[in-house]
């Protein structure tokens, strides 16, 4: 064979691909086994999510946020929330409970994402046992949550001016027992993982990305405090009654797909930290504003704009909210960080094997509810 | 050297080996529901004032209510249907009734194959667990 019969060949990748973690088809241009170009193409999940919340109420479009990314629905409840409460202008108005609430079951839906993206990645790479013990541990926060709002998965609890329901009892007991058993049962996935030759085999080196790129490519969230940058919108924009707790950002400056594992590895114990500490503080009191009790209460915010942003498991979630003075709003941009991670496969992984590809999506923890919305 | 990070992870995992499952035997097993559990709908059509407020929050707009004039001229309530096929289990047509008309049971086993099962009519919905319990005892 000369070298003339070498040529790009096109490979497609997905969209029922078993890694591609739902819907998302890539076109690969492969070089032998070397990326010479990736081109994703998204939108089978499309639902046109911002379309249908001209058509919705405030109130009403809360379930709708769940379906964004159904891994971690109560932090896009918490975004929303808090959007709607900034265009009304009431944002120091809900009451200090149901702000702790807010505070912990996001924290708990962080270590569940994590979990599921620690337990798929891994899976994706080839480790198969970390996926039980994963989802052993998920399974506690979906009681939990199970619990509180009544679903295990689209819970619809964080609403406008508060939470939907006080807490319970006997979740605050499950929530202590978890904060107790949850850094024991962290110690195994860096067991079986951290430490592993083939694990850093994969993950080391590959898919690095400088500090100046993952800025440029609008990278958020885990994946650019992998590329040596300290940013979390918790600390350095605080919102809620983070400023009042505890806890420490996670970073590393290697910029491959193991520093983004390390820093995901790291929230978790960091979440149960904060979750330990809110424990100890939460106070008495009411959990919903007077004015949001009803639901059949239209809300009318005055004509006028705001972006609402919360730092989810995934990276910034924002809310583009334009109001024309109705009890609907007039325009809705939801700033998804799957989308934007979508965009950066193809940059981050050029001059890499097709098998390193998997972990490039693994790492970037792309969900496709959220990505097509 | 020799290995000493997968001996590790062997180790952890030959642990387990003498564990008990943490699975649950579902369906031969029934889980408990939590309380607050939101699964199919009851309706008690003498508590319903007709204020059709769960007509209008359902966002996927699943819920008929029918009312109708009886022959004194008075408002009678005629038909209350939910289209459960396409119901998301939000829960927020039981919060906003104001009298509890329409609630939440934790009866979650009701599927079916035929999707013209799932248009549950008021007289269906009035009984809702009651049924569950013939079958279990
Ligand atoms: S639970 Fe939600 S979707 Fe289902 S009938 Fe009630 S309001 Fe409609
Ligand atoms: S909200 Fe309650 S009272 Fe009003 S129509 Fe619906 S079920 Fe009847």
């Amino acid at each position: 064979m000369s070298s003339s019969d070498i040529r790009t060949v096109e490979l497609n990748m997905g969209p029922q691909h078993p890694s591609t973690h739902g819907v998302l088809r890539l076109i690969l241009r492969i070089n032998g086994e070397k990326i010479e170009n990736i081109f994703p193409r998204v939108g089978y999940l499309h639902r046109g999510i911002e379309k249908l919340a001209e058509n919705m109420t405030y109130q009403q479009f809360t379930p709708v946020t769940d379906r964004l990314d159904y891994v971690y629905s109560m932090n896009n409840n918490f975004a929303y929330a808090s959007s709607v409460e900034k265009l009304l202008g009431v944002t120091d108005q809900v009451p200090e409970r149901a702000q702790y609430i807010r505070v912990i079951v996001a924290e708990l839906d962080r270590i569940a994402n994590h979990l599921v993206w620690l337990a798929t990645h891994a899976l994706d790479i080839g480790a198969m046992t970390p996926y039980f013990y994963c989802m052993r541990e998920r399974e506690l926060i979906l009681d939990m949550f199970e619990e509180i709002s009544g679903a295990r998965l689209l819970y619809n609890y964080v609403r406008i001016g508060g939470v939907a329901k006080d807490i319970t009892p006997r979740f605050t007991d499950m929530l202590k027992e978890f904060v107790k058993i949850f850094p024991k049962r962290w110690k195994e996935y860096d067991t079986l993982l951290t430490k592993n030759r083939i694990w850093m085999k994969r993950t080391k080196d590959v898919a690095v990305i400088s500090t100046e790129d993952a800025i440029n490519w609008g990278l958020s969230g885990p994946s650019l405090r992998g590329s040596n940058m300290e940013w979390d919108l918790r600390k350095k924009k605080p919102y809620s009654v983070y400023p009042e707790l505890e806890f420490d950002i996670p970073y590393y400056s290697e910029g491959d797909v193991y520093a983004r594992y390390l820093v995901r590895m790291e929230e978790m114990l960091q979440s149960n930290r904060i979750l330990e500490q809110c424990i100890e503080k939460i106070p008495d009191g009411p959990t919903m504003m007077d004015d949001f009790k009803k639901v059949s209460k239209p809300i009318k915010p005055p004509a006028g704009e705001a972006y609402g942003y919360n730092e989810v498991p995934g990276g910034e979630l924002g809310f583009y909210i334009v109001s024309e003075g109705k009890n609907k709003p007039h325009r809705m941009k939801i700033r998804a960080p799957s989308f934007v991670h979508a965009y950066a496969i193809p940059f981050a992984s050029k001059g890499y094997l097709i098998s390193d590809v998997v972990a490039v999506i693994g790492s970037f923890d792309v969900v496709f509810g959220e990505c097509d919305r | 050297m020799f290995f000493n990070d997968l001996r590790k992870g062997f180790a952890l995992t030959f642990k387990y080996l003498f564990k008990k499952p943490v699975t649950e035997n579902y369906p031969y097993e029934k889980i408990e529901m939590p309380e607050r559990a939101r699964w199919l709908h009851r309706f008690y059509p003498d508590k319903c004032i007709m204020c059709k407020l769960c007509e209008n929050i359902c966002p996927p707009k699943c819920i008929a209510v029918g009312i109708g004039k009886n022959p004194e001229g008075k408002r009678e309530l005629r038909g209350y249907d939910i289209k459960i096929d396409r119901c998301i289990f939000c829960g927020l047509c039981v919060e906003v009734c104001p009298t509890k008309a329409i609630t939440m049971t934790d009866v979650h086993e009701f599927a079916d194959s035929n999707r013209n099962k799932f248009h549950f009519n008021m007289e269906q919905l009035s009984h809702t667990g009651e049924e569950e319990q013939k079958k279990v005892g």
